[in-house]
């Protein structure tokens, strides 16, 4: 299996989704489907924003590239890499390696400092996070503008628990930024905020971003636009 | 893979809740430990009580009686046996040592034990802490845990001591109304501690009790104490100690006493069938215990379960971030072993702590002194308690690592 990507020194790579489907049969129930994508394509480095209508399809999009979810039909394309085709063990280590993931409510473990939030993904793989690691985190919580690394996560405001997030997203050296409504819960200063630190911070690292949201200042930063209604796309304008 | 962050933020969450669980193990463990630990305890200490009495001889009867009152000093009236017995005993070549044990009177709640001076300090093996041992009449000595002090001079009272709401030390009405007064006894010394019941004993010439209750001396005419005793007619005994000189002779004696249709008896025979009346009740205790440490690892397990179900997102957002199911695994799994084994350590303490709580009663009760230690056995348990805890928490950690991420990130 392609696993290049898995060296943090790897560049991007093109994302490629070919006639996705995502068909949901529950029992009693007639097959929904919710999300039909013929093609999309999302070159190295480069954001896209998914917008639409709540329940259009854009968290199972997100679910879908980012390897938590099997479409039902279609394949999708992590340059070379068909995740699609990969077990679960291997879409894990893959999601691990290249996929760096941000919740609309920051899902922070509460009993963790900052810092061992930021670091707890460094922990999935190995027994000792790396002096590099631990480098790295402390210089991602003060890139994303917090000033004690020791504070509980627990006493964060939400604005400061999103930098959390991010930075704890960022620390494995993603390829591809996956961000769920990252601006949904803030006020609008703190919004803006973590819009320019997504923005900002995959640009430097020459990261693909993803983002559903609904916030249109965020979104017009974007490269592209993805509108999704009842799980098709209905217009896609390049920006 | 390193979760130990994981588990203790996920102990960290569980508050009191951890606590409770760490308490109920502990709980679970703890009786186990202290019925394997409190019975042990007592086969030993009732066994070194009988050490010195390797023969205890009595008029036909309950031979369970004649133990419990000779060694274990659990009074009750028995049937008297003739005094030609100890006369008989004293002068056969295979006895090493032959002692009569007379009671009846009491002294401040303590029984007064008319004996010898051999057998009061067991056959040459105890020197007393505190004075001497009686050499004549009109003196006694007591043993470690009598409250009397040595120099002190009583009159001892006709009844039996330690009923039950008869302090030790203290004299009640109805020794009161019973006092021998024409006799008197002096505390010449005290004997060292032996663990036995007979630490609570007064002892004293048994010349003295039979001439309180006008019994004779058991001598002819001679004015000494002790061997030999050869009265023309000796008072009735109930019971009496032999150290025969070998093993044989031990054998011989018993077939020959009882023959002679009296009780004869090593009290080890009565403790093997006491040891195997307490080990029955104990198995059955045990078993009774393993099925209640079972109860609690079904609650417990259920609460994990129950707490890993709280926690879908919680772990669900874990795996959309890379951990992968052995990391959940762990992290549940690890979490709920620690707890098994903080209740397990716990249940140790907890376990010797209540041994020795009833080895106090036990004590306080018959004066036997009940050591508890913890042993071998008492770790295995708790080590077999864990392993079985570590298996059961598999399965909450199962349960965590299962179903779909996206749903468990759905809450």
């Amino acid at each position: 299996m392609p696993n290049t990507a898995a060296v943090p020194e790897a560049p991007a790579e093109r994302l490629t989704l070919d006639r996705i489907a995502v068909v949901h049969t529950r029992k009693g129930a007639s097959p929904f489907t919710s999300l039909a994508i013929d093609r999309l394509d999302v070159p190295a480095g480069r954001s896209l924003g998914v917008s639409g209508p709540s329940g259009a399809g854009k968290s199972t999009l997100l679910h879908v590239v980012a390897g938590l979810e099997s479409p039902s039909a279609g394949s999708i394309r992590w340059g070379e890499t068909r995740l699609e085709t990969m077990g679960e063990g291997a879409r894990d280590r893959w999601r691990r390696a290249i996929v760096g993931f941000v919740f609309q409510d920051f899902h922070l473990v509460d009993e963790l400092s900052i810092f061992e939030n930021v670091l707890l993904p460094a922990r999935f793989a190995s027994f000792r996070a790396s002096a590099e690691a631990r480098a790295r985190a402390g210089s991602l919580i003060e890139r994303v503008g917090l000033a004690d690394p020791q504070r509980r996560a627990a006493v964060l405001s939400r604005g400061e628990r999103q930098r959390v997030a991010v930075a704890r997203a960022l620390i494995g050296r993603p390829r591809l930024l996956v961000a769920d409504e990252p601006t949904a819960s803030l006020d609008a200063e703190n919004g803006a905020a973590i819009a320019d630190l997504l923005i900002e911070a995959t640009r430097e690292i020459g990261a693909t971003l993803l983002v559903a949201a609904h916030d249109r200042a965020l979104l017009d930063r974007l490269d592209r636009e993805l509108r999704l209604v009842a799980g098709r796309p209905v217009a896609e304008d390049a920006a | 893979m390193n979760p130990w962050s994981m588990i203790l933020a996920d102990l960290r969450s569980l508050k009191r809740v951890g606590a409770v669980i760490v308490l109920l193990v502990a709980v679970a463990v703890a009786v186990g430990i202290a019925l394997g630990a409190q019975e042990r305890a007592f086969r030993r200490a009732s066994a070194a009580a009988a050490d010195d009495f390797p023969l205890v001889v009595g008029a036909a009867g309950s031979p369970t009686q004649l133990v419990l009152s000779a060694v274990y000093l659990r009074l009750e009236a028995l049937p008297l046996m003739e005094g030609e017995v100890l006369r008989r005993l004293g002068a056969d070549e295979r006895v090493a040592g032959v002692a009569p044990i007379a009671f009846g009177d009491v002294i401040h709640g303590h029984p007064l034990i008319g004996t010898t001076a051999d057998f009061a300090s067991r056959w040459g093996r105890l020197k007393p802490i505190e004075g001497r041992m009686f050499a004549e009449e009109g003196e006694a000595v007591v043993g470690a845990a009598v409250k009397i002090a040595v120099g002190t001079t009583f009159e001892p009272s006709h009844g039996h001591a330690g009923g039950e709401h008869h302090a030790l030390g203290e004299e009640d009405v109805d020794e009161a109304k019973h006092v021998h007064a024409e006799t008197h006894y002096t505390v010449v010394g005290r004997l060292p501690a032996t663990g036995g019941p007979w630490d609570r004993a007064v002892m004293a010439p048994v010349e003295n009790v039979w001439e309180t209750h006008g019994l004779g001396n058991g001598h002819e005419g001679e004015d000494h104490i002790g061997a030999p005793f050869d009265a023309e007619k000796l008072p009735g005994l109930p019971a009496l100690v032999v150290k025969p000189k070998s093993f044989a002779a031990a054998y011989q004696l018993r077939a020959e006493l009882r023959g002679k249709g009296l009780a004869a008896l090593f009290p080890a025979e009565v403790l093997v069938e006491l040891h195997q009346l307490i080990g029955d009740v104990g198995e059955i205790l045990k078993i009774a215990s393993a099925v209640d440490d079972g109860l609690v690892f079904l609650a417990v397990t259920t609460l994990f379960v129950t707490i890993g179900g709280l926690r879908r997102r919680r772990y669900a957002t874990l795996r959309a971030l890379g951990a992968p199911r052995g990391y959940i695994l762990a992290t549940v799994w690890g979490g709920a072993a620690i707890l098994v084994a903080l209740g397990c350590v716990g249940g140790l303490a907890l376990g010797w702590a209540g041994a020795r709580l009833v080895s106090e009663i036990l004590g306080a009760q018959s004066g036997l002194v009940v050591p508890v230690s913890l042993e071998t056995p008492d770790f295995l348990w708790a080590g077999a308690v864990f392993l079985a805890g570590s298996l059961f928490a598999l399965v909450p950690a199962f349960l965590a690592g299962r179903g779909r991420i996206v749903d468990g990130l759905a809450g």
